[in-house]
């Protein structure tokens, strides 16, 4: 067999693992859709989800890299060569996603610069004023306006960062984890400190965890608590898939899935105290309710929060902490991106890591810059929709078809006992061949009758098909192509 | 707060970290046990 990086470690694998997982979902994005599905009720349909769709599938794809020692389209390729193409499709929608997610971490390095200075000190207003200055944000998507200075900057930095992480393969990336992981853990834990001592704080809290139990007769909370784990556990991207072939063949899979899986979930759980007893004093401060000032998405992280945190003792230092975290938070899910589609396309062409890894840093930059412009934000959106909506999900869905229906779970589930701390029982069949497949099904129909009734956040119908539809059909026709044509010598031997 | 919002909490709490926890102290002692393994010389391909 030809030779494959390899972690250092267990525990470096695991925490890339779950640096990949936790990202800026789990801050401004878990928060607000458990405020808006029933508060604590919602904790229950995301725990369910998680059991029955987000768990059963991390180890899926931990069992496909680990067992086939290969990236997603050379993993799914050996069980039919056809299947490649959902391996192409998925690190299509993840380059895609590491295309903006960037420019956000971009964002994220401004701030940090301008948590000294705090020009976005002066109330809400002020604060979307000025994160609409830094964007040079036009009126729409079809105003592309010009490219930000600081946030071009910005973007060239993160790019660079990833580039410098990734180059050297898994084994530099295990030691980074090291400092990623924990630390915005640790920062989170010094905000919230901060936010549970200031006035407020308890109101806010109040709002984010009294349950509605009425919320859980609603399909639509059912659904978003699905979402939320799949989106989260960054399922659907190869990731998984890819960080797990650089483990030896006799590693645990079960034990390191659950654990990816409980990390991530806690983390968001635990964000949301931090979140909210901000939230609460901001509404306090300002003498609004709460229902005023929440806001989910890069509102909460550029304009409520710098809002919240002006208004704090010592705001320039905790506007740094909250900056540092969101890099670091985001950095190691952009870079475990990067490394999928840098994996899969060394192992189809067989070049070297640096090449592949400063080849693709560099095609990102330049794709990047369209999310740089002043109509940056509104693509952003719109393709984030879609990726999120039409490409994981999708993805999520054929993996279950490919080893629930083709492949055999009962094969794979063997395996994964013979070398896993614990065995999995007969359920995780279940949910492989079923209950996933369905759910995930189900979020698709659901999703595309709700964006045929309604179009997208008020979008014009063009802009929802150019950067909508036609990317998720470029994607689809790029991965045919990738997976039609010829790889190097060992791939087609190994296929 | 509400009754409620504590015992989903605290519920929710015990479910996530608690079975966070169980899961990484079963991985050392795998972990540790491979290691002692390996120290005395056992063939375990693990």
């Amino acid at each position: 067999m030809p030779h494959r990086d390899r972690w250092a470690s267990r525990p470096a694998f695991i925490m890339a693992a779950v640096g990949s997982a936790i990202g800026l979902g789990n801050l401004w994005r878990f928060p607000m859709v458990a405020y808006e599905n029933g508060g604590g009720a919602f904790l229950i349909p995301y725990i369910v989800a998680l059991i029955t769709a987000g768990i059963p599938l991390v180890i899926l794809e931990y069992a496909v890299g680990q067992y086939f020692q290969g990236s997603s389209p050379g993993a799914l390729g050996k069980i039919k060569k056809p299947f490649a193409m959902i391996g192409w499709w998925a690190l299509g929608v993840g380059a895609t996603i590491s295309f903006y997610y960037a420019v956000i971490m971009g964002w994220s390095w401004d701030y940090l610069v301008f948590s000294f200075t705090q020009p976005w000190a002066g109330g809400s207003e002020n604060a979307a004023a000025f994160f609409a200055h830094v964007l040079r944000r036009t009126s729409g998507p079809g105003e592309i306006g010009v490219i930000s200075w600081p946030v071009l900057i910005g973007l060239a930095a993160t790019w660079a960062c990833i580039y410098w992480i990734i180059k050297k393969g898994v084994l530099r990336v295990g030691k980074v984890v090291m400092l990623t992981v924990p630390l915005p853990a640790l920062l989170t834990l010094l905000i919230l400190i901060r936010g549970v001592t200031l006035p407020g704080a308890m109101e806010g809290l109040k709002w984010y965890l009294t349950p509605d139990f009425s919320a859980l007769l609603s399909g639509k909370t059912w659904l978003q608590a699905y979402a939320q784990v799949f989106f989260s556990l960054s399922l659907g991207f190869g990731i998984l898939t890819a960080y797990a072939s650089y483990l030896p063949k006799r590693s645990d899979i079960s034990n390191n899935a659950f654990i990816t899986s409980f990390a991530d979930a806690g983390f968001a759980f635990f964000a949301g105290f931090s979140v909210f007893s901000i939230l609460g004093y901001l509404a306090q401060a300002q003498g609004v309710p709460i229902a005023q000032v929440v806001e989910g998405g890069p509102g909460l992280a550029f304009v409520v929060y710098p809002t919240a945190i002006s208004l704090m003792p010592a705001a320039p230092l905790i506007a740094a902490a909250f900056f540092l975290t969101l890099l670091t938070l985001g950095i190691d899910s952009a870079f475990s991106i990067v490394e999928g589609v840098v994996a899969g396309v060394r192992d189809k062409w067989n070049i070297s890591q640096n090449a592949a890894a400063g080849g693709f840093c560099l095609f990102g930059f330049v794709v990047g810059l369209l999310f740089a412009t002043g109509a940056g934000l509104y693509w952003l959106d719109i393709v984030d929709h879609w990726m999120n909506n039409y490409g994981l999900v999708v993805i999520g869905f054929l993996e279950c078809i490919a080893i629930g229906w083709f492949y055999g779970t009962k094969k794979l589930r063997d395996y994964i006992n013979e070398v896993s701390d614990f065995q999995i029982g007969w359920w995780w069949d279940l949910f492989i061949k079923w209950i996933t497949p369905l759910a995930l099904g189900w979020a698709l129909v659901a999703n595309v009758v709700e964006e045929f009734k309604t179009p997208y956040e008020g979008y014009p119908t063009w802009a929802l098909i150019a950067g909508g539809w036609s990317v998720v059909a470029l994607i689809i026709i790029v991965a045919a192509i990738l997976t039609a044509i010829p790889g190097t010598k060992r791939e087609r031997e190994e296929m | 707060m509400s009754l409620s919002a504590w015992i989903t909490s605290i519920a929710v709490g015990i479910v996530l970290y608690g079975g966070l926890a169980w899961c990484i102290m079963m991985a050392v002692r795998t972990e540790r046990k491979k290691h002692d393994r390996a120290e005395h010389g056992s063939s375990d391909p693990r």
